[in-house]
This record gives C-alpha cells, structure tokens and sequence, in this order.
C-alpha cells in the first residue's frame, strides 16, 4: 500500500468512526434490554460510591422503604446496610455486626416498617428497624428436629406474611422453608432435599405472592434445579415453573410481575453469566434482560442464557415505586449496584 | 507524519468505542456427544434479535466474513473443531467458543482399570469407549473420576492390530480442583507373552489458571505405526496443586470420559 492511499483509508476510517451519530447508536447507554413490554436502559454507575469510604463485598439483596429510599444489604461490615436515594444518592449507612449478610425483606408491621435480615456466618435471622436496631433474633431451629448445630443453618431469605408469619428459607443450609409465627414461635417445616417435586434443590430465595386475589401462594427457588416451586402458605406442594438455563435467586413480585435475578446460565456455570428475567401474572416468562429471547413450545421456555455480558452474577433486584430496576449482584468486583430505567 | 496522527486517532477512537459498548455472549450449542460414529449434530442457539452466528472449522478464528450459522452442522470428518462466536451491531463480539467433534476409533475391550471415585464412576466397563461425553459440566454422568497417584488401564484390542495414536479427552474445571494430567505414557506389547515397550508420552506444565470448564484433548502419537495387542497407560493427575490455587498443596482430580485408539 502507498503512503496517499492509506491516508485515504485512514482519514476515512477515522471520519466514520468519530461520526456522532454512528457512535450514538452504539454507545451503553443507548442498548436497548429486554423484550416485549418490559425494555430498559442500563446505567451502571447508579450505585457508585468512594469506594476508600463507603465499600462493598458482594452486594446480595435490595428493597425500596415507603419513603421511596433503596436500601442495600452487603456481606461488608464496615456498612453493612447502605441508604441510597432513586438517583442514587447516598443517605446513610449502618450495620458492622452482619458478616453473612445475605437475605434483605422489608415488612410493614401495623404502620412500622421492619427488616429482616439473613446472616449466612450467624446462621441466624436478625428482625431490625429500618434503622438498624435490633428487635427479634431468631436461632437455628432445633424445633424442626432436623439440626443438631447452627453450622447446618445457612439461612438465605425470609418473607413475611400478611399475619407476621415468618418464612424462612434455610437455602445454604438443608434447604428447609421454617414457618415461625409474628413472635418467632416454630410452627412447621416443609421443603429440604429428596427425590421428589416437592423437594428443592438450594432453596435460595422465597416471597408471599399475593397476585391472585383468591389465594395467596408461596413461591420457592430451587436454585440448583432452575425452576421455582409453588406452596400453599401451610408448605403443601402446588406445582413448579420451570426456567431452563436460569439459576434463578428470589422472585420478587411488583404489580402482576415477578422479576428475578439470574445468578448464571446453566451452560456457561461459573463463568459471568447472569441476566435478569421476568415473569407475567401467569408466570409465563416475558422478558430477560441480558438474556434470551423467551421462547415457547408449549408450557415450558427454551433453554434460556444470557446474550449480552452486562451483568456478572446478578443477585437481587428491586422495583421502585416508578418501575425502576435495581440489580445488586454477588462476586463481581465490588460493584456498586445497577439501575434500569423502563423504556416506553 | 499526517498519516501517522491519523492512524493514532483511528487507534484512540476505536479503543475508547470499543469500551463503550458491551460485549455479546458465546451462543449456545447443543450435541448429543462430541465423540460419533458415523456424524455428530451440532445446534448452535443465540436468540438475539439482530445478532449473527459465525463459525469456521479449519480452526482459524470466526470473523464475521466467516460462514453464517443458518441449521445443524453434520460433521463426519474424523476430527473437526468448530469454532463459533456471536456478532452484533453496537456491541463487541462475542468470545469464542472452541467444540472438537471426534470419531471412533479402534474397538478394543479394557481388561484392567484403576477404581474410581465413588462419586464418579462413569457409565459402567464401557465408559472410556462409549462415544458419550465432552460435557464441560461436573455433573455429566460420564465423566469418570479420580484423586490417586497413577491411573493406570490395559486395553485388548483383541488381536494383533496396527496402532498409530490414541486420544484422550479430559475436564479442566481448576475451580472445582479438576486439573489435566502431569503425564501420560502408553507402552504396546504385540501379545500377551511379549514385554511391554514405549509407544510415548507427553506431560502437561500447569503454569498459569485457567478460568471455566473445558473439554481438553490429549493425543499421543507414536514415531511409526505400531502392531499391539495391549495397552498399557499410566496417567499422572497433579497431586500438588500450584501456589496460585485456593487450595494449593492439596491433591487434584482427574476426569476422563473417553480414550480412542487409532
């Protein structure tokens, strides 16, 4: 090649890719995610703190107060709750004492708002203030008859019902959900590990799904299994939604939908494959971000994985007020959280 | 000198482009075995709307001027490896996803085996010749595992048979402690009266990590074809694993699905 024909190519390579509408239409922050009716922007600076000040580990769990604050919980002691507002402002920080700092659920207690935390090294489930000040503890459950030490309870996520009973799922540990009363009294045990429909595998995440007006329903992951597992509220087994591919965390449900962070694709395990995924009022899977397209050939998706490398390993997500997304994820660098905006 | 700037701002500008966009995922595949006797079917998925497959099987890189994924490749070479990555305006493509698809080779009946692990155990006698594996995944079932010092088989191939080289195909997870082998050595005898002699060997060095989990081929070739009855092969699993892992100093594991003989 001649010195005046690679000028050309270059000034014209150069020309194209300094063009600002070309990098307009490529840029992050102009990627479309998702599909059908649920389509967001991602803004991964959302979160972002001084990382010298306010620091992270993995960032397991979010919930959004009826003051509209999000509030994160992180295995980090020095904060191991951080307040931020919508735009991602920091409020406040508290926590030092919760080094498994696993599960995060917010409940409303007759007009006080109340959380519950899962710490996976106490084996233990701490009821707090939204302030952090302790007002229940609740101990392995020997009650069950199926522990003989703390170590085998590794609670992951709790959800309340209605009444104050308190579920807990036992998702690190033997994989049991506890049923307490509002006072922490056992009542019963259902789930754990075994051959079987109603048994799960890594029973990481459970929520009271109120979406239909006629029966409320409690919905089990079964982490291992891709799949999440339905329960009448006293632990008798429904039926299962099955994910193919999606190593589903908690469902969390807002409206008529129930969103879920997706730790991994089955295919790719281990290796920065997460996506997000969500579920209509049928628990038919409608959009997944960062992930496949849904696809369906009779009751059951296609196997699903992710398709865009924007999230590592998303653990939880959160629905504000405004149907904002908000995607804290395990092991991945220390990253603060994500937030997605719904696109219209 | 102009030439020079211009090429450093087409440089800088399609570095800093580069990092303003994600990057895609390897697109899925799916195959009944990677090991097949007369074709092997490979299903390549990326449900991504305006996403592109592309693919080579000459082992050179996929480049999207390289062939389209449109349906099921049928591969009936002995040994092909399929190379695939996902391309897409606005994004960076995806890495790539290297698969080797291989044919039977020689019958031949496996007279003694080392015990493995109760915990992996394969599919029965027939594991090692079956045809089924290359699954990256732990949990596949026919992965046959072990954590001893020396895995040692002696193979008949029934009669006096020409031999030329053997395939073996191993799991490299570091993070589950499944590492290759330090060393493989097969020896050949002519019959059951003769001694055993050198068919070769090769040896493995874990020097640096390797992230994930991959199906990792292993041949041996010997000099000049061979005539053998029996095999004799020792394999050498690492039984210190490298500073650099979590648990260095403890013993690795060593899974095999599959050894061919041709």
């Amino acid at each position: 090649m001649n010195r005046r024909k690679f000028l050309q190519q270059s000034a014209g390579v150069a020309g194209l890719a300094l063009l600002p509408s070309i990098l307009k239409a490529d840029r992050k922050q102009d990627v479309i995610f998702g599909h059908n009716n649920k389509k967001y922007r991602l803004d991964t600076k959302w979160g972002a703190l001084d990382f010298g000040r306010y620091p992270v580990k993995d960032c397991h769990e979010m919930v959004q107060d009826s003051k509209g604050r999000i509030l994160l919980l992180t295995n980090e002691t020095k904060n191991n709750v951080i307040i931020y507002d919508k735009q991602g402002k920091l409020i406040s920080t508290w926590g030092s004492e919760y080094p498994g700092a696993h599960g995060l659920t917010l409940f409303n207690e007759n007009g006080q708002e109340v959380l519950f935390i899962c710490d996976n090294s106490r084996h233990q489930v701490i009821k707090t203030t939204l302030d952090g000040r302790v007002l229940m503890t609740l101990d392995y459950p020997k009650e069950t008859g199926k522990y003989t030490k703390a170590d085998e309870y590794v609670p992951t996520e709790t959800t309340i019902a209605p009444n104050g009973d308190i579920y807990v799922a036992d998702g690190y540990g033997k994989d049991f959900i506890i049923q307490y009363n509002y006072k922490g009294e056992y009542i019963r045990h259902f789930g754990g590990r075994g051959t079987g429909a109603k048994f799960v595998k890594n029973a990481h995440g459970v929520c009271m799904d109120h979406r239909d007006k006629n029966r409320s329903v409690l919905i089990v992951t079964s982490r291992e299994e891709n799949c999440f597992k339905r329960y009448t509220t006293e632990g008798v087994y429904i039926d299962t939604i099955p994910l193919p591919g999606a190593w589903v965390c908690r469902p969390v449900i807002k409206g008529d939908f129930l969103y879920a962070a997706v730790l991994q694709s089955d295919s790719r395990q281990w290796m920065q494959s997460g996506f997000v995924t969500i579920l209509d009022k049928n628990n038919k899977v409608v959009s997944n971000i960062a992930g496949s397209e849904p696809i369906y050939n009779g009751s059951t998706p296609a196997e699903m994985y992710q398709t865009v490398k924007a999230f590592d390993y998303p653990h939880d997500v959160c629905i504000d007020d405004e149907e904002n997304l908000y995607v804290a994820q395990w092991n991945s660098g220390h990253v603060y959280p994500y937030k997605l905006t719904p696109v219209v | 000198m102009r030439a020079i700037f211009l090429f450093l701002l087409v440089i800088f500008s399609q570095h800093s482009f580069a990092q303003e966009q994600f990057q895609l995922a390897p697109p899925l595949l799916k195959y009944n075995s990677i090991f097949f006797s007369n074709s092997a079917q490979v299903t390549i998925l990326f449900a991504k709307k305006g996403a592109t497959i592309h693919y080579t099987l000459d082992g050179k890189e996929p480049l999207e001027s390289s062939p389209l994924y449109k349906s099921t490749l049928v591969l009936t070479r002995p040994f092909t490896t399929v190379k695939v990555k996902t391309f897409g305006k606005g994004y960076r493509p995806s890495e790539t996803t290297t698969v080797s698809f291989i044919k039977s080779g020689l019958k031949y009946a496996i007279k003694e085996q080392s015990a493995t692990s109760d915990k992996y155990k394969g599919q029965g006698p027939l594991t090692l010749n079956d045809n089924k594996g290359g699954f990256s995944s732990l949990g596949s079932p026919t992965w046959l595992g072990y954590n001893i010092d020396t895995v040692t088989y002696t193979l008949d191939l029934g009669k006096k048979t020409s031999v030329k080289e053997l395939l073996f195909d191993f799991l490299q997870n570091e993070g589950s402690w499944v590492f290759l082998p330090e060393k493989i050595l097969v020896y050949y005898k002519e019959s059951g009266d003769a001694g055993y002699k050198i068919l070769g060997d090769v040896s493995t060095n874990p020097t640096a990590p390797n992230k994930g989990a991959t199906c990792i081929q292993q041949r041996i070739q010997s000099t000049k074809k061979v005539n053998a009855q029996f095999l004799l092969i020792k394999i050498v699993p690492v039984k210190k694993m490298p500073d650099w892992h979590e648990a260095k100093g403890e013993h690795a594991w060593l899974f095999i699905d599959e050894i061919k003989v041709y």
